[in-house]
């Protein structure tokens, strides 16, 4: 089992304990749930993680050296992007418009679609 | 020595357009300090305005209502705009640097992450142009205060909207501060050879995810109440403030360590350097930093105790023990300083000011987690000091000290020791010279939050001490500016690392580092392979 795992795993059996302990002694319900849905969280993380966890590549093996991967490709990363700066001038438009505007949360909704549209453009 | 590549791409714009269109890690850390230290200079001027009100009784320099903005705006920027974000920023800047990646995971989502939380802030301030002015519910917005009866202004909606945002924006970013060093560790960076640093981060980053969420809700919830007719706080409509207390504060006590793990990982690294010597108790370090973390998520109501609305007894004893972890971090500390040489230069200062101030904060802390004590100083200065002495004697004193370590990689250039030297000197002085005596005004009964007190109460010499001392803060922030404009001026080519005997990796690429962070990555075969590469002498003697 990798650290990685380890810690998620942990951390849900940290949460689901505390959880327990706490309706024991309290018998209080917002404090559980929220102590369970910490536990549920991890839960859920640890078993995306099990799942993802073979198809890394670096993987940070202590006993390799960065000579092993010269010259290999290790991913495309993006040194710009117009997308993120619009996606959360939409994103608050959006909020705020909800609240105090309805129209300007229409318009809000709209443009968040065409950014997502483009920023899912850019990485293909 | 062997070079990690990544693929060729169309090099960035120059100029404004360039920090706009940013996705690289480096470039948003910058974005994120430098938006956070301007947050800090506004959350100043408004402590300054604040400290103006209480030098003696019954001034009237801003009336109720506007001390009752100011204050909330003080303590919003300094606990979401300022502390928290500094250490994103920093984590944005060194973790793929301390990893050996090129890279965060995901850059669109991290520049995402930093325009949200600049949008954010700048609508919670953006309440000071509305009819009513800004939010004055303090930064917890407790219901009722926060309701649409006591605060019916759209600044307080906007406050509410603008912290939903940078929530938004810190759970962002906290998927990349997890995924990142799990990832994206180069070959040889196995997970026990991590830096201190990123391991806080690990851990900030899981503190976000599971606490953050909860403070969304309760925003909801509150927004729900002031304009969809719910009556989730109303216990006219069947509902109950305390419940707003709950969610709130199972964020609200996790930030305080969001806002303090960052920078427990920020002193082990100076303190490490500018004592020569590897960390003392890796792996202690690494089980504490989960330890606080983990049980800072069980120890929410003991912010509540005075509600009579919790078991007491099971958040007492839970906020005791985060005593222990913590001490297992001090006692670490000062064992990699024993017999160590230790080098006074600015950092290790201002590293050594905060021992000194948290260890007041904590113990304190100790102190409010007794029920009786607590009842006794609830609302009181008492807590000011205390919580001042956590995050403003410890965080920012650490973020200081992160300012001058990193200052030398991010920009190529070292600031000035002497003006260091006086600015960690008014800090410390002024800090202690304002906040010590609030311990006393708290116990003689002072209020928090008071916009004034009468003349006869007594307080008013310990006021005047506690703004003096604000304006020796306010001096030493401006010789902070002060050294930063003189420095840049004087540029001096710097070596890969300046301090001489630097551990982790990101002192083993040029300063500032290339784009990509790496030319090519030394072998890493122990704990701190900047220092290896350096010093390949003593490398055998390094914690593997």
């Amino acid at each position: 089992m990798t650290i990685s795992l380890r810690m998620f795993l942990s951390s849900t059996t940290f949460g689901l304990v505390v959880a327990a302990v706490y309706w024991l002694t309290t018998r209080e319900n917002v404090g559980t749930i929220l102590l369970g849905l910490f536990g549920a969280g991890f839960a859920f993380v640890s078993g995306y993680v099990r799942v993802i966890q073979p198809k890394t590549r670096l993987d940070g093996d202590a006993q390799r050296a960065p000579a092993e991967l010269a010259g290999e490709t290790i991913g495309v990363f993006s040194l710009e992007s117009p997308w993120p700066i619009v996606l959360a001038c939409c994103t608050a438009a959006l909020l705020i418009g909800i609240v105090l505007h309805p129209m300007l949360a229409v318009f809000a909704i709209v443009a968040l679609f065409v950014t997502l549209w483009q920023l899912v453009r850019e990485s293909v | 020595m062997s070079a990690i590549t990544a693929p060729p791409r169309e090099l960035a714009k120059e100029g404004l357009v360039a920090w706009l269109v940013t996705t690289d890690h480096k470039k948003i850390g910058i974005l994120y300090m430098l938006t956070s230290l301007a947050f800090f200079l506004i959350a100043g001027f408004l402590a300054d305005v604040i400290r103006l009100q209480l030098a003696a009784p019954q001034q009237t320099i801003v009336g109720p209502h506007e001390f009752n903005q100011v204050f909330t705006l003080h303590g919003t920027a300094m606990i979401f705009l300022f502390v928290a974000p500094f250490g994103f920023g920093l984590a944005n800047y060194l973790i793929p640097l301390q990893i050996g990646a090129p890279e965060m995971a995901f850059p669109r989502l991290n520049a995402y992450s930093f325009w949200l939380f600049l949008i954010g802030g700048l609508t919670v301030f953006s309440g000071i142009v509305t009819q009513g002015g800004a939010a004055d519910a303090g930064w917890t917005a407790f219901a009722p205060l926060s309701d649409v009866r006591v605060s019916s202004g759209a600044g307080q909606d906007l406050w509410i909207l603008g912290l939903t945002l940078t929530s938004i924006s810190g759970i962002m970013t906290a998927i990349n501060f997890l995924v990142t060093p799990i990832v994206f560790r180069a070959p040889g960076m196995g997970m026990w050879r991590l830096p201190i640093f990123t391991w806080e981060m690990i851990a900030t980053a899981l503190l976000i995810l599971m606490a953050f969420p909860p403070l969304a809700t309760a925003f909801a919830m509150l927004l729900l109440d002031r304009h969809a007719g719910a009556r989730f706080f109303d216990p006219g409509g069947g509902g109950d403030p305390v419940l707003y207390q709950h969610v709130f504060w199972f964020f609200g006590h996790p930030e305080v360590y969001v806002m303090i793990l960052p920078f427990f990982g920020v002193i082990t690294e100076v303190v490490s350097v500018f004592s020569r010597k590897p960390v003392f108790g890796y792996t202690g370090l690494v089980l504490s930093a989960f330890g606080i973390a983990g049980l800072s998520m069980g120890v929410w109501a003991h912010h509540m105790f005075t509600t009579g609305a919790v078991a007491n007894p099971f958040f007492s004893a839970l906020s005791f023990l985060i005593a222990v972890p913590t001490g297992i971090k001090f006692f670490n500390w000062i064992a990699t300083m024993w017999r160590g040489a230790i080098s006074y230069e600015t950092p290790m200062l201002f590293a050594i000011g905060f021992m000194l101030n948290f260890l007041i904060g904590g113990i304190t802390g100790v102190m409010v987690a007794s029920p009786p004590l607590d009842y006794h100083v609830e609302d009181s200065y008492f807590l000011v000091a205390h919580f001042h002495y956590t995050l403003g004697g410890g965080s920012m004193f650490a973020i200081f000290a992160a300012l001058y370590f990193w200052f030398p990689k991010i920009w190529g250039v070292k600031l000035g020791e002497g003006l260091g030297r006086l600015h960690f000197a008014l800090m410390f002085v002024g800090f202690n010279l304002a906040f010590f005596p609030m311990f006393f005004l708290g116990i003689m009964g002072m209020p928090r939050r008071v916009y004034t007190y009468p003349a006869q109460a007594g307080w008013g010499q310990l006021n005047l001490a506690s703004s003096v001392g604000v304006a020796l803060i306010t001096i030493g922030t401006a010789v902070l500016v002060w050294n930063v404009i003189v420095s840049m001026r004087k540029k001096v080519p710097l070596p890969d690392d300046p301090w001489g005997a630097a551990n982790s990796l990101e002192w083993a690429t040029s300063s500032p580092p290339p784009e990509f962070n790496f030319r090519a990555l030394p072998p890493i075969r122990s704990k701190r392979p900047a220092f290896d590469l350096h010093h390949p002498e003593f490398a055998k003697d390094s914690p593997k």
